[in-house]
């Protein structure tokens, strides 16, 4: 019976979307908008009535009622999730949705993470997630720290991005119910269900669910404000402002869905690698490029109210990749990629509502977009060019990895052919672009703002000059059969290690005012290039890793017997038999290896082979230890012919650094959201008081 | 210049999404299973107990459409199915087979038929599963259309509804007979 209220719930939220659309909208109210397109102040009165140099009409603007909608919206989606996981948590198989990816032996805790898997729960998820973002943006807006701009033109250019969000989830959840409607039930219910799909029985794949569809709420949101600063011609410094915690908060939870991604494929020894360029990688991918570029573009607009046509394009094709990712991974267009093993049909509804919602704003964004004027010019050699020409390379990036997804697709449709692009296309295609990227980000943050000598960004790149070089020279001299590709990567990430290290330093220790201490140097920093720093060290750590990773690593195949030890790197590793285990639906085949680094004891691994009934499917699991100088990743495989057991070790050097370096990015961007909340709220307090 | 500059997206955007929007339709008549237009495996399988003919490819490769339903004693959807499943030979007017999945008593299956009625022209009996995989079966009922040269076109999967029936299975075999 609680399905049904869930099925209720999503029908609210469509008509509570459209409400909060209409009730926003200064359109539908018929505000006299050209007034205040003219610049003509909009005139309050205490009554709540508008008068614009005399003309009246729509309803109260300063009326509060509206703001009520997105909690309306929260507590539906509330509802519309909750019910759903019930149904999976007490495997009410009379839902084809639970009875598709849940099982009455999955334990509890996958069969709460199976709700997210298939289309319809994924895509209750998504409207969670965005009525929450929803109630967020309402807050940052006509909340108690409410944003200092809001009051101006009685917010109505905000007021109207929340319509445009009130239109988003009623699409979306016009979608839902017609492609994947998760609450419709069968007459005739299954004995049991057909069982999760074993891949996807893991934590971190879980995890990953609820990351990416946060990023693409946040996502919407800049879409909305984006939108909304093309209808009334003002993509200004405000707009940039009230972007600026969306575009981190999604450009965070994006990159660490995509960080979850790449530990799940590299903990799995199907996979082995930690990114493999599949559809599902891809359009994590493509959402997060740029949004990494709108990041550094929105900081542009803020700080000089240039690039604003280029900002507003990158605002609107944030959610226009990600909403696409969406629909390519949820389609089935490319085979086995969806969660559900029958499909009745593919996510039409979702495509018709990305073509209707893009058209209408690429529609806006041509009419308005060369009416938005840029007051101010910026000379080449300037911080404000080199953001631009790394957010052009990061959109070039996103563009190829479109191409080499889409492209497959395309062909089969017009030739019939079935082909593959795999990485050594992107690696091809790629490299001319990143390559001058990551040069350019070594030097791009000691750029003035306006213009800038060249002679003068020399001077101040001598040192991380001299230090790259010398680090690619000691590595190629060291390792002379080194192939150039990798040498590349890491000089490069020398390069952008030492460039913000020197800067860093530069402005830690220069002359500081009259009368003040150097302490006040590492105030002066601020929070905004602390984490900026933080991200670029990350990336750069995270490149030698990969770079070094793969021309070290060193794979060894056996077939091993009990007993017997093999070496790998600094480590060995001794094989102590396989055990056939119970694990709670799932009979695993689970290896013991004791691993020795000089032979002292470091730890033991299980790598293990699982075989899931339900499904008839085996996973492996591989065992991971992740040392100092790099990883063991060791696997296990059949029966060899021999009588031993295929062990599959790989020692990856400097591998950590990836990790360690993925998670350097996102503490980069958690500290600036965090010292952000907390300025807007001190900031508050001390305006009230 | 600007007004080109502009336009840009809003092209590049249409070319991909009329792209898209052309071809919903070719990949979604979509491949519930890998054996879709490919041949049936091959099978040989018993009769039920007390009956002459049992069930073998030979039989789905008589130049004629036929329909082959898994059905089992112990499947509470088969049972709802089944007086659809008399409907589906009354009507399709063509042969329709069982496939009794999985029994644990040869004789449960001749019951059930007995109790339900029989609308098969013939039934193989797949004690061990071992046809039922190879079909691809992975819950009963299923019912998978075959046309004349062993072909299989089309697989329903779960219980066929008065729905299912008439606006697909029922077309299905329409078209294929010609």
């Amino acid at each position: 019976m609680l399905a049904e209220f869930g099925h209720f719930a999503l029908l609210l939220i469509v008509a509570t979307g459209l409400g909060q659309a209409v009730l926003c909208s200064p359109f539908w109210l018929r505000v006299p908008v050209h007034a205040s397109l003219q610049g003509n102040p909009v005139l309050l009165t205490d009554a709540g009535t508008i008068t614009t140099n005399g003309s009246t009409g729509g309803l109260p603007l300063n009326s509060r009622a509206h703001l009520i909608m997105p909690f309306g919206i929260l507590a539906m989606a509330i509802i519309a999730q909750a019910a759903l996981l019930h149904s999976f948590i007490i495997s009410d198989f009379s839902l084809p949705i639970v009875a598709e990816v849940s099982h009455s032996s999955t334990p509890l805790l996958f069969r709460i993470g199976a709700a997210f898997t298939p289309d319809g729960g994924a895509m209750v998820l998504w409207l969670l997630m965005l009525s929450l973002v929803n109630v967020l943006l309402t807050l940052q807006l006509f909340g108690p720290a409410k944003s200092p701009y809001a009051q101006e033109d009685d917010g109505t250019l905000f007021k109207n991005a929340m319509s445009i969000m009130g239109l988003l989830i009623a699409v979306l959840g016009v979608a839902t119910l017609i492609d994947a409607d998760p609450f419709l039930r069968i007459p005739v219910a299954p004995l049991d269900g057909r069982g999760m799909n074993p891949q996807s029985q893991d934590i971190l794949r879980v995890l990953r669910e609820p990351f990416l569809y946060v990023g693409l709420a946040g996502l919407a949101v800049i879409h909305a404000l984006t939108l909304s600063g093309l209808i009334f011609k003002k993509f200004d410094r405000r707009i940039a402002e009230t972007l600026r915690f969306w575009t981190i908060a999604s450009w965070l939870s994006l990159g660490a869905a995509i960080a979850i991604n790449a530990y799940r494929s590299y903990s799995q020894q199907a996979w082995g690698n930690w990114w493999y360029w599949d559809t599902a990688e891809n359009s994590l991918l493509l959402p997060w490029l740029l949004t990494t570029a709108l990041l550094h573009c929105r900081a542009v607009l803020e700080k000089t109210e240039t690039l604003k046509g280029w900002t507003a394009f990158l605002g609107l094709s944030a959610l226009a990749v990600g909403w696409f990712g969406v629909y390519l991974t949820r389609s089935d267009l490319f085979g086995s990629l969806s969660e559900t093993l029958n499909k009745p049909h593919d996510s039409v509804a979702l495509l018709i509502g990305f073509c209707v919602v893009f058209a209408g704003s690429y529609y806006l964004f041509w009419r308005r977009g060369e009416e938005l004027g840029e007051p101010r010019s910026f000379e080449l050699v300037s911080r404000e060019s080199s953001m631009f020409i790394n957010s052009v390379m990061l959109a070039l990036i996103a563009a190829v990895v479109l191409i080499g997804t889409i492209y497959p697709l395309v062909l089969r449709w017009f030739d019939g052919e079935n082909i593959t692009v795999g990485g050594p296309f992107y690696v091809e295609v790629l490299v001319p672009v990143v390559v001058p990227l990551l040069f350019l980000m070594g030097f791009a943050p000691t750029l003035r703002w306006r213009q800038d000598e060249m002679w003068l960004i020399g001077r101040r790149m001598k040192l991380a000059a001299i230090l790259s070089v010398i680090i690619i020279l000691f590595v190629s001299i060291r390792f002379i059969e080194l192939s150039p590709a990798p040498l590349i990567g890491i000089g490069l990430a020398g390069w952008i290690l030492t460039a913000s290290l020197s800067d860093l330093w530069a402005r830690l220790w220069r002359q500081p005012d009259h009368g003040e201490s150097k302490y006040r140097n590492l105030q002066l920093l601020g929070p905004r290039y602390l984490s900026m720093t933080l991200a670029h060290i990350g990336l750069a750590i995270m490149l030698a890793g990969g770079a070094a990773s793969s021309i070290w690593e060193e794979q060894v195949v056996v077939s091993a017997r009990a007993g017997q030890s093999i070496q790998a790197g600094p480590y060995n590793l001794q094989y102590e038999g396989v055990a056939l285990l119970a694990g709670e639906n799932y009979a695993t085949r689970q290896a013991t290896f004791i691993l020795y680094r000089h032979a002292l004891p470091v730890t033991e691994l299980f790598p293990e082979i699982r075989y899931y009934p339900i499904r008839g499917v085996e996973t492996r699991e591989a065992g991971i230890w992740h040392g100092r100088d790099g990883d063991l990743h060791v696997s296990v495989g059949d029966r060899a012919d021999d009588g031993g057991r295929i062990v599959s070790v790989r020692f990856l050097p400097m591998m950590t650094w990836v990790w360690a370096g993925m998670i350097m990015m996102l503490i980069g961007g958690t500290f600036s959201i965090l010292t952000r909340i907390v300025l807007r709220f001190q900031k508050n307090g001390v305006s009230t008081s | 210049m600007r007004f080109s500059l502009a336009v840009i997206p809003l092209v590049l955007f249409a070319a991909l999404a009329g792209v898209f929007l052309m071809n919903i339709d070719k990949d979604s008549s979509v491949v519930p299973s890998v054996l879709i237009d490919k041949p049936a495996p091959e099978f040989s399988l018993p009769p039920l107990p007390g009956r002459d003919a049992g069930l073998s490819k030979a039989d789905l490769t008589k130049g004629e459409v036929s329909v082959l339903n898994v059905f089992a004693s112990w499947c509470i959807p088969c049972r709802a199915e089944h007086p659809l499943i008399k409907r589906l030979s009354r009507e399709a007017g063509v042969p329709v087979f069982g496939l009794n999945y999985k029994e644990k008593d040869p004789q449960d299956g001749v019951k059930w038929l007995a109790e339900l009625g029989d609308p098969y022209a013939a039934v193989g009996m797949d004690l061990s599963g071992r046809t039922g995989i190879d079909f691809g079966v992975y819950g009963v009922p299923e019912t998978f259309i075959i046309d004349g040269t062993g072909q299989i076109r089309y697989k329903h999967v779960g219980p066929v509804t008065a729905d299912v029936l008439e606006k697909v299975l029922l077309p299905k075999i329409a078209e294929l007979k010609g």
